[in-house]
């Protein structure tokens, strides 16, 4: 919830601001924090918890303040629920989300994206595993051309693997794919 | 109000429906966010993600998860490959089970890495090796044991079980042996040996130089009349020397070896269940038998099997005074032990 109509009493106590990229404030309850691990690492070093420390407000450069609003509402929707707990492996045959889920999540695959970057940024364990099984569901029953369409995949392979008809090959790839993966992003420019 | 409140849901809905699916760009997202995406799909959605592009492949590669446990099946046709972390099945070709809660992969999902004209060993090859997963024990049902054991992959199994049906010849025995050399297990189901060929086998493992097999569980066939195989514990244990004990609350027989290389694992532990004789071989230093002598587990089977040995060698000489007093030290010995005797078969107490 924005700071604009905020659905608890807020109280500087128990509240921090964040600010997004394009200069928004957000009035965040504590409360909502614990679900971002790195809000809560935040708050725990800064000692914000503290009714007696200053808290200055958090600047959030890489979330745009439409991220954030849909954020917000991710946060207030979960405040009540138990931990997450991650059990990534074990891929069950029937994924089912509640109906606030799948109409929350009903939006472009740009702006789920973007809000999966922002999860990530964030570290909201729960909304990034969901964004990554959302995304996945969107790419079953396709062929590899569509997968390559929807996830904007350019080939490097030279022949198709169901037509056999050559393909244009992606510049930006070498001959060993594994080259091209840095775990790491590349230093910045001295 | 409700006016706009429709008009905002029709251009939602527009902008979803209609609008050309703006794209999900995976590969610009950081590695660890990545590797979580393709993590979070399906086998069948990760196998079709490798083959769009070589790069995707790698990422594909990097984002696996080891299958701690895998069993290939060789049923012919029905042929299938189970990975238990994955909770997944990869038919070579149609499915045999139609209720199920894995996930079941066919060869529609994997057609293009099949040879067509391929044998049904081939195509569990080729899958076996394209799903890049860490291979561990791996359980391998098929008849043909000498052409299965041959393929490189398969050699780094640690469990085989082999259906043997009436007919087992001598080089399908010596196949699966040779492959349980460095302490693998093996099952032998519906075999059809004898009392006497077993105490051939526990006769050679007595004098065998090298570990043999880590577990070697043999499921008897029912004899050709139906009826049940009985173990006739004289003829099992003929010309070798036994000590029946509780082991882990199981009755069993123990046999130690006579090999002078200091082997890993020197003690044979011998178990019977119905139809099935379990031989399991150990460490001395691993074996804790609980007896009667104030409780306490005896931990010098070795020893104790030795003094048997030496007993049984001593009975077969000519009685004289030296050997009745020699025979009387050795009973004081084992008695500290707690070992009785019964029905000629030695057992601690």
């Amino acid at each position: 919830m924005s700071c604009e109509e905020p659905t608890t009493s807020p109280t500087p106590e128990n509240n921090i601001t964040v600010v997004s990229s394009d200069g928004k404030e957000f009035l965040l309850d504590l409360k909502l924090t614990e679900q971002s691990e790195t809000l809560a690492r935040l708050i725990s070093n800064f000692e914000y918890d503290r009714t007696d420390v200053k808290k200055d407000p958090v600047p959030l450069g890489n979330i745009t303040s439409a991220q954030m609003q849909k954020i917000i509402e991710w946060l207030q929707h979960h405040r009540y629920y138990p931990k997450w707990e991650q059990n990534d492996i074990h891929y069950s045959t029937s994924f089912t989300f509640e109906t606030w889920v799948e109409e929350y999540l009903n939006i472009p695959n740009n702006e789920m994206f973007e809000l999966l970057n922002a999860a990530n940024y964030l570290n909201i364990p729960r909304l990034f595993s969901t964004i990554c099984r959302i995304m996945a569901s969107r790419i079953t029953g396709k062929s590899a051309e569509q997968i390559r369409t929807v996830l904007n995949i350019k080939t490097d392979v030279k022949n198709d693997v169901y037509t056999g008809i050559p393909i244009q090959e992606d510049s930006s790839s070498s001959e060993d794919g594994m080259s091209e993966i840095s775990l790491s992003p590349s230093p910045p420019p001295i | 109000m409700d006016l706009f409140f429709w008009l905002s849901k029709l251009y939602e809905f527009i902008r979803i429906r209609f609008y050309r699916y703006p794209k999900f760009p995976l590969l610009n997202l950081p590695y660890v966010a990545m590797k979580q995406v393709i993590r979070s799909m399906s086998v069948s959605e990760r196998i079709k993600l490798s083959q769009t592009s070589k790069r995707m492949r790698n990422y594909v590669i990097l984002s696996r998860v080891v299958s701690e446990y895998c069993e290939v099946h060789i049923r012919d046709k029905y042929s299938f490959l189970y990975f238990s972390t994955l909770n997944a099945m990869f038919y070579c070709g149609r499915k045999l089970e139609s209720s199920t809660n894995s996930e079941v992969l066919t060869n529609r999902d994997y057609g293009i890495w099949l040879n067509k004209k391929g044998t049904s060993l081939d195509n569990v090859t080729t899958i076996f090796q394209r799903t890049h997963l860490v291979l561990y024990p791996i359980k391998i049902l098929g008849a043909d044991i000498q052409t299965i054991l041959s393929i490189p992959c398969f050699q780094k199994c640690d469990h085989i079980s082999v259906y043997c049906g009436f007919t087992v010849t001598s080089e399908f025995l010596d196949a699966v042996m040779d492959f349980a050399k460095n302490s693998r297990c093996v099952t032998l189901e519906r075999c059809s040996l004898s009392s006497e060929d077993i105490n051939i086998l526990l006769k050679h493992w007595i004098t065998s130089e090298f570990n043999m097999f880590k577990m070697l569980k043999i499921e008897f066939e029912e004899d050709r009349k139906g009826g049940v195989v009985r173990f006739c514990r004289e003829v099992l244990f003929e010309g070798i020397t036994v000590l029946r004990a509780v082991l882990r609350q199981n009755p069993c027989y123990l046999i130690a070896t006579n090999s002078q290389n200091q082997l890993k694992r020197d003690i044979l532990v011998c178990q019977f269940h119905d139809q099935i004789l379990k031989m399991i071989t150990e460490s001395n230093d691993k074996i804790r038998l609980v007896t009667g002598i104030n409780g306490t587990p005896c931990r010098e089977v070795h020893k104790v099997l030795k003094l048997l040995d030496k007993k049984k060698e001593l009975e077969m000489n000519v009685l004289d005074e030296k050997s009745l007093q020699e025979r009387h030290i050795l009973h004081m010995q084992l008695e500290t032990y707690g070992v009785c005797f019964k029905d000629n078969f030695a057992f601690l107490q």
